[in-house]
């Protein structure tokens, strides 16, 4: 195999490692809430802080479902 | 997808001296047993993540990378150990030379070493998918249903899954007390605006009935509706030749009095004295379990050791453990946890009622305390401030129920008669009723006040009560909403599953099990199967599959939800690994049968 063949791009469908199960749970998931009466706002939130920034705990959860630095 | 270019391994496993150049294509590894197949494999999971799979997790006893990664002539030479893998990473167009001794798995020397390159090898250690050995199949056969939906979670990282789904029941949970409490708050409130307007039942009509009688009385404007910004004493203290109104209400002090005595009256009871003497025994039996008494915050704590565990020490200590060891331990005490928190809420339960006792009294005290200092001489209320304020200590310490010594003295008190508390009320009593009787128009003016005042708190109370109703309504419809998606993503799973492994496993065994059919019992994170057995029925696989063909039966099990880990652009070079572990557990002719007939060219 010539190193130029070797250094060919293959085509990729998605990164490297394949998104976890888990996050495409969890991708259906808000996508899913975003279709419920008033609840855009909270998978707007809920995007962000469980998906692209992967937090679980429960304050990160209480702040992305109500909202503010403290949940109130 | 990673491509290994080359690979030298040097005193690794059974392997004394061997380097092999994959030209980054596909490859299997065959030999007879015991010449180090899955000595490579293993060879390439630890350059690239510095772990044996097949040498940590429970199962291996007291193996372990740094004893036994060493060639057993080399095993008092870990620094002599390595592995050096070259591969090329197209995403990144980039070729990466990484080299790891067992002497120092965690310390690889990466060339280059850059944040894109060390982000892949980042993701990697993320998927413990990466490798699956033969025992960790086996034992995934064996295993129990219950340990086997471990397994799976594991293995699909679905422990996420369910950790989510608990915390979102535990924030709907706390809402719903959240409610419960304030629920309370307007009930007092709103006995406080009955009392004041001398009604039985709240509602727009009956309040403004009594207070237009008293508005007409006095001459002014009768109120057509209640609305959020209505003043119902509007207009008495601005009135023409209206005068002030008294200090102490006379009519609604007395009442309050009144309903005061029987709030100490009902704490003191006999009735409130077994409640207590109840709740104050289901603490006690708690307090006998020790270990369980401070679990909620040791289960926070476990959790978070569990997070920051990084496969070698213990977060706190720093003492070394086995990965799933460590797990284990974890996990057992976490259970443990759970069932302390379960038995704290049964406990906990018992305080409710007794807690909403307190709460009205305390509000009760506070209020009439109050009248104590308008009185002319005033009336030093300091020894209801003070009852007031232990009763809210002793509300505090029965909703923090630890230690149990303190909760058991605090439920001793409350049913103590407040005696100091009892002659202020008295006195209070006494000079309120030496009050000159009000006249009519006073007691008006009087009644229109005061039931202003509690008309704001009952309302302040009724906002905070919808805005708790608010919050738990999103916390139930998002954990109703994740219960939904989740079960139903997972059964797509299990679908996926089912279908394939039936599939794969009949092409595996064809020459006798043609129809062989299977069916999965979905649950939340559970794969558990029944298998038709000949036609006679479908049964849990564990008792009827000899163990002879099990190897095939986890392989055929295994692979879809490999699929499902990686997709269909599963990175070829890993299923190759995948199956040179594999092949080997399923009988010669039906192998070769399943590489002839089943697996496509881009998969070997």
């Amino acid at each position: 195999m010539m190193p130029d063949e070797q250094n060919k791009v293959e085509p990729e469908p998605s990164s490297f490692l394949a998104e976890s199960v888990t996050t495409r749970i969890l991708r259906s998931f808000v996508d899913s809430l975003e279709g419920e009466p008033g609840l855009a706002e909270v998978a707007a939130r809920l995007r962000q802080e469980i998906i692209e920034k992967g937090g679980r705990s429960e304050a990160v959860l209480k702040r992305a479902l109500f909202g503010g630095e403290d949940g109130l | 997808v990673i491509r290994v270019d080359t690979i030298s391994i040097k005193e690794f496993r059974g392997i004394r001296d061997l380097t092999l150049h994959l030209a980054r294509k596909n490859f299997a590894i065959c030999g007879p047993n015991g010449t180090g197949k899955s000595g490579v494999v293993d060879a390439i999971e630890f350059a690239l993540t510095g772990n044996v799979s097949r040498l940590s997790g429970s199962g291996t006893g007291g193996l372990s990378v740094k004893d036994h990664g060493p060639h057993v002539d080399s095993r008092n030479k870990p620094d002599q150990s390595s592995v050096t893998v070259g591969i090329y990473i197209p995403t990144l167009q980039k070729k990466v030379t990484i080299s790891r001794r067992v002497s120092e798995p965690r310390k690889p020397t990466i060339s280059p070493n850059d944040k894109s390159i060390s982000e892949i090898l980042r993701q990697i250690q993320d998927h413990p998918e990466f490798t699956l050995s033969r025992r960790e199949l086996i034992r995934y056969v064996l295993s129990e249903p219950g340990k086997r939906a471990k397994e799976v979670q594991a293995l699909l990282r679905l422990e996420e899954v369910e950790t989510l789904r608990a915390t979102f029941q535990r924030i709907a949970n706390a809402e719903d007390k959240s409610v419960s409490t304030l629920g309370r708050v307007q009930k007092g409130a709103a006995d406080n605006l009955l009392r004041a307007l001398a009604i039985t039942q709240c509602g727009a009509s009956k309040v403004l009935e009594a207070i237009n009688a008293k508005r007409d009385f006095l001459g002014l404007p009768i109120i057509a509706a209640l609305e959020p910004t209505t003043v119902l004493n509007d207009g008495v203290v601005t009135a023409a030749g209206a005068t002030p109104v008294s200090r102490v209400p006379k009519n609604q002090a007395q009442a309050d009095i009144k309903a005061l005595r029987k709030q100490i009256g009902a704490t003191t009871s006999d009735t409130a004295q077994t409640e207590c003497e109840a709740a104050k025994h289901a603490a006690q039996e708690l307090a006998k379990d020790a270990a369980s008494l401070d679990g909620v915050e040791r289960q926070e704590l476990l959790a978070s050791a569990l997070k920051l565990f990084d496969e070698y020490a213990c977060p706190v200590c720093d003492t070394a453990w086995e990965p799933e060891r460590f797990r284990e331990v974890v996990a057992a005490k976490h259970k443990h946890l759970e069932d302390a928190a379960e038995r704290r809420q049964l406990v906990e339960a018992k305080f409710i009622p007794v807690i909403d006792r307190l709460e009205k009294l305390s509000a009760s005290v506070s209020s009439v305390s109050r009248y104590g200092a308008l009185l002319s001489p005033p009336v030093d209320a300091k020894p209801m401030s003070d009852y007031s304020s232990s009763l809210l200590t002793n509300i505090d310490q029965l909703k923090k129920l630890l230690p149990i010594d303190s909760t058991c003295a605090a439920l001793d008190a409350v049913v103590a008669s407040p005696v100091a508390a009892l002659a202020t009320l008295h006195e209070l009593d006494t000079q309120i009723a030496a009050l000159p009787e009000p006249s009519q128009q006073e007691a008006a003016r009087e009644f229109l006040t005061v039931g202003q005042e509690r008309l704001l708190a009952y309302q302040s109370a009724s906002l905070r009560l919808k805005a708790a109703k608010e919050r738990a309504d999103v916390a139930a419809t998002v954990l109703e909403q994740y219960g939904k998606l989740t079960t139903a993503a997972l059964e797509e799973i299990y679908e996926k599953v089912e279908d394939t492994f039936t599939t794969l496993y009949r092409e595996i065994n064809k020459d006798d099990e043609e129809e062989f059919q299977a069916k999965l019992i979905p649950s939340m994170g559970k794969l558990g199967f029944d298998v038709d057995f000949y036609g006679r029925g479908f049964f849990p696989q564990e008792p009827i599959i000899a163990k002879a063909i099990r190897t095939g039966w986890g392989f055929a099990y295994t692979w879809p939800l490999w699929i499902i880990c990686w997709g269909n652009s599963s990175p070829s070079q890993s299923w190759t690994m995948f199956l040179c572990r594999w092949t080997q557990g399923i009988a010669g002719k039906s192998a070769r049968c399943f590489a002839r007939d089943s697996l496509t060219p881009n998969s070997l």
